[in-house]
């Protein structure tokens, strides 16, 4: 069965793109979220395999929604989406339990494995 | 696996043209409300998307100017520099460059940028922000540099660079002391094209920190996190762990590209340790469950609704082919079965109507930012209003009319409103009022921009045009002011003395009188010296489903489109009276130029002079024509369906629609009638 992914990103742009990304390699995506209260209201209702979660979004930032959804599910899988220069905020992501993290623009392969990679690792 | 970017293109602009409009708000706000500074926070995250979105799509100019944007935004959000005056300029400058350059992309010119005013920009951003905190690079480079693995923090200085690795005996002590534990030496290759070096740093920090103990690195730890390094580094590592383990380990983050793992100590026995995974027991109660607004729209592509349109239209003449065999046939269940598909098909039609339908908001939204700009500039207090944004317009119609109406207020701003002194001085509030207001009239919607300015003296008007050269002395003495508007649309004909970069564009009145009514809308203008001036366009709320007239002359049929119609009679052959060799029809004891569609369209006369004829009164503008016709038809709902690119030179059709029978019947332009006058 293909992986489930949760894409949540604040840019409809940005959804598309990373869903085009995973779906043409076999991952399904479930769900999409625009804000970090979606995204955490949509982990607990369709239980993905990962998330790829942006950070700066209106509402609840993607950090605060890593917190929340690893507080839910402490296996729970998420790649932070970052932009260059946002170090400190990935690092604080990381630290909140995000499992990797990939940089806008976004590169196919680079997005293929980092989701391979956490989906194999332990959450 | 290649992507074809191009096909995000559109969307890309869309939800940029989005973003700055929802940049250019805030901003406006800020500029009131400079205290409120979530709005900071709101520009800073529609900025930061734009970037994102620029960087994706490769398009670097927007992206380094985006990004030197948020760095100033970053500076205002966390109160290292005020939200002053210039900053806001700055700010709105900024905006509207990104704004040309996202212009420019959907126009497809993406070489054309231009770098220099760009790199104005940026420069000029960075600028500000050394300027006003200079201390902020080093504040930037700090707040990075706050990346840090912990467990690295203390190694030692001095096994930097390159120098041959070894432990002191002291280290080799301690390590050996507890059995089963190894030290390696690990040699970790980042990716070619990693980016955030330093973030990939601390994943492996913090992995090895679950596996081991991390001795000392190579670089030292300070020029890993300041990202002082190519691709690889070295890591001395005590842990109990095998070698191809922590090899493993390491290869599950990302872009990491090879790991090396040597054995340089080993201490006598293994004991399989489990890495500590603590992980405490999810707190579901704690999780926000607030509700969120749940979105209920989809983006669909204008082009899909156009072809919907047209599916739509053709279902709409196939129903009238079959209402009329079906009344030939006579057979009433086939008469029952299409009056219910009369009413789907109806039905069906208003949906897609409505669907097409935007709310004038969609052009609004930049009036605000363009007063604003436009009464800085000249001097001028501006009390900006706008009513009736929710009123909605197909989308067509709402796309040509954004032009004309930003003249209007340009118009406005550039020659109505006065300066606060000129006002006070004739006893006027300093501040003027300038309203754009939207309302539904009918089947139309009229859209007003009114403000409370000088207003515009006929006169004025018309001695100018004569100065100009561009009507005849004559032509003057017989002008009344009923007749500005039309002197105001005399193409060249412009108010402004100087052509500066606010009017004098080389779009007047005319383009803005052509452009309504080429849409099948009408403009009007009333002014009051010394009180202000309104326009006002009238808009019909769609353009592809009409109501017309079908009316025969000789052997051909034509669509009247129903709005200019203002009444259908019989006129007598002795109401016809000749004016200067031209014809016309006294009419409620009016004289109204009379035209004979057979002679304009060259199709064969077969009345002869002397019985009555049936006449069209059409109201155009400010204008009212009688226009004879041969036979009355009645009122169809047609598909107006465009002229072949040959045939649109054309003069005197709009469009063809085809009719129930399967016959094509041409649809007459009003506007070509009345111009020949």
């Amino acid at each position: 069965m293909a992986p489930k992914v949760l894409v949540v990103d604040d840019a409809f742009f940005m959804r598309m793109m990373l869903t085009e990304i995973l779906t043409n390699d076999g991952f399904e995506v479930v769900g999409e979220a625009t804000t970090g209260i979606e995204a955490v209201r949509k982990y607990e209702e369709l239980r993905p395999d990962i998330v790829t979660m942006d950070i700066v979004m209106p509402d609840m930032d993607g950090i605060e929604a890593a917190k929340r959804i690893k507080q839910i599910d402490p296996q729970a899988k998420i790649i932070m989406c970052s932009a260059m220069g946002q170090q400190p905020l990935v690092i604080e992501a990381l630290e909140a339990g995000a499992m990797d993290f990939i940089i806008k623009p976004f590169q196919p392969q680079k997005v293929i494995e980092a989701v391979r990679k956490a989906l194999r690792a332990v959450g | 696996m290649d992507m074809d970017l191009s096909q995000y293109r559109d969307l890309f602009i869309s939800e940029a043209v989005e973003q700055i409009d929802t940049i250019n708000k805030a901003l406006l706000e800020l500029e009131s409300k400079p205290e409120k500074s979530e709005l900071i926070g709101e520009i800073f995250r529609s900025v930061h998307t734009l970037k994102g979105m620029s960087a994706t799509m490769g398009y670097d100019p927007l992206t380094d100017i985006t990004h030197e944007l948020e760095n100033l935004l970053d500076q205002l959000r966390i109160g290292a520099l005020p939200i002053s005056g210039r900053v806001i300029d700055l700010l709105f400058s900024a905006v509207d460059t990104i704004g040309g350059m996202v212009e420019e992309i959907a126009r497809g010119e993406t070489v054309a940028l231009d770098w220099k005013k760009i790199e104005e920009v940026i420069s000029e951003i960075s600028g500000a922000v050394e300027e006003i905190a200079p201390d902020i690079a080093d504040k930037l480079v700090s707040a990075e540099g706050k990346a840090g693995p912990p467990d690295a923090r203390a190694v030692s200085e001095g096994r930097a660079g390159g120098e041959e690795i070894q432990l002191s005996e002291a280290e080799k002590r301690r390590y050996l002391s507890v059995p089963g534990t190894r030290v390696l030496r690990l040699t970790v290759v980042l990716d070619e094209d990693c980016v955030l070096k330093s973030v990939r740093v601390f994943m492996v920090f913090r992995k090895l920190a679950q596996l081991g103990e991390v001795i000392f690195s190579i670089p030292p730890v300070e020029e890993l996190e300041d990202e002082k390094f190519e691709r690889e580094f070295i890591v001395m590592f005590a842990t109990q762990k095998m070698p191809e383990a922590v090899q493993r380990a390491l290869l599950g983050i990302a872009e990491i590209a090879d790991v090396k793992a040597e054995k340089v100590l080993e201490a006598g026995v293994t004991q399989g340790g489990e890495p500590p995974e603590g992980m405490t027991e999810a707190d579901l109660g704690a999780v926000a469950r607030e509700s969120v607004r749940k979105s209920s729209t989809i983006r669909v592509n204008i082009d899909r609704l156009d072809r919907l349109m047209a599916l739509v239209g053709e279902v709409i003449v196939n129903r009238a082919r079959l209402e009329e065999i079906a009344a030939q046939s006579g057979i009433q269940e086939l008469k029952d079965t299409l009056d219910q598909t009369a009413r789907l098909t109806s039905e069906l039609q208003d949906e897609v109507m409505k669907m097409r339908m935007v709310p004038v908001e969609n052009v609004f939204n930049r009036f605000p930012r363009m007063v604003r700009d436009l009464a800085k500039k000249q001097g001028k207090q501006v009390r900006f209003l706008m009513e009736g944004k929710d009123i909605e317009l197909d989308r067509t119609v709402l796309d040509e009319i954004s032009d004309p109406l930003v003249h209007l207020l340009r118009n406005a701003i550039d020659h109505g409103v006065e300066t606060p002194e000129e006002r006070e001085a004739i006893g006027k509030p300093p501040v003027s009022t300038v309203r754009v207001s939207a309302f539904r009239d009918r089947n139309y919607v009229a859209i007003r921009v009114e403000d409370d300015g000088r207003g515009i003296k006929a006169s004025e008007i018309f001695d100018r045009a004569l100065a100009k050269g561009l009507i005849s002395a004559e032509q003057r003495e017989a002008l009344a002011d009923s007749d500005l508007l039309s002197v105001l649309c005399i193409p060249g004909f412009s108010t402004s003395e100087v052509a500066d970069d606010v009017s004098g564009r080389g779009v007047g009145m005319d383009a803005v009188k052509n452009k309504v009514e080429s849409l099948g809308g009408s403009v009007t203008i009333d002014t009051s010296p010394g009180l202000g001036t309104s326009a006002t366009l009238r808009l019909p709320l769609t353009l592809a489903i009409i109501r017309a007239l079908l009316v025969g002359v000789s052997d051909e049929v034509f669509a009247i489109p129903l709005r200019v119609v203002e009444e259908v009679k019989i006129a007598q052959p002795e109401d016809i009276r000749k004016v200067g060799g031209k014809e016309t029809l006294i009419s409620r004891e009016k004289v109204l130029p009379l035209i004979r569609l057979d002679e304009v369209f060259d199709c064969r006369t077969k009345l002869n002079g002397s019985e009555p004829f049936q006449v069209v009164v059409i109201e155009y503008g400010d204008k009212r024509i009688a226009v004879e016709v041969h036979n009355l038809i009645g009122q169809r709902e047609i598909v107006v369906a465009p002229l072949d690119i040959f045939l649109r030179n054309v003069e005197g059709f709009s469009g063809a629609t085809i009719l129930g029978s399967g016959r094509v019947a041409l649809v007459i332009d009003p506007a070509s009638l009345v111009v020949n006058l």
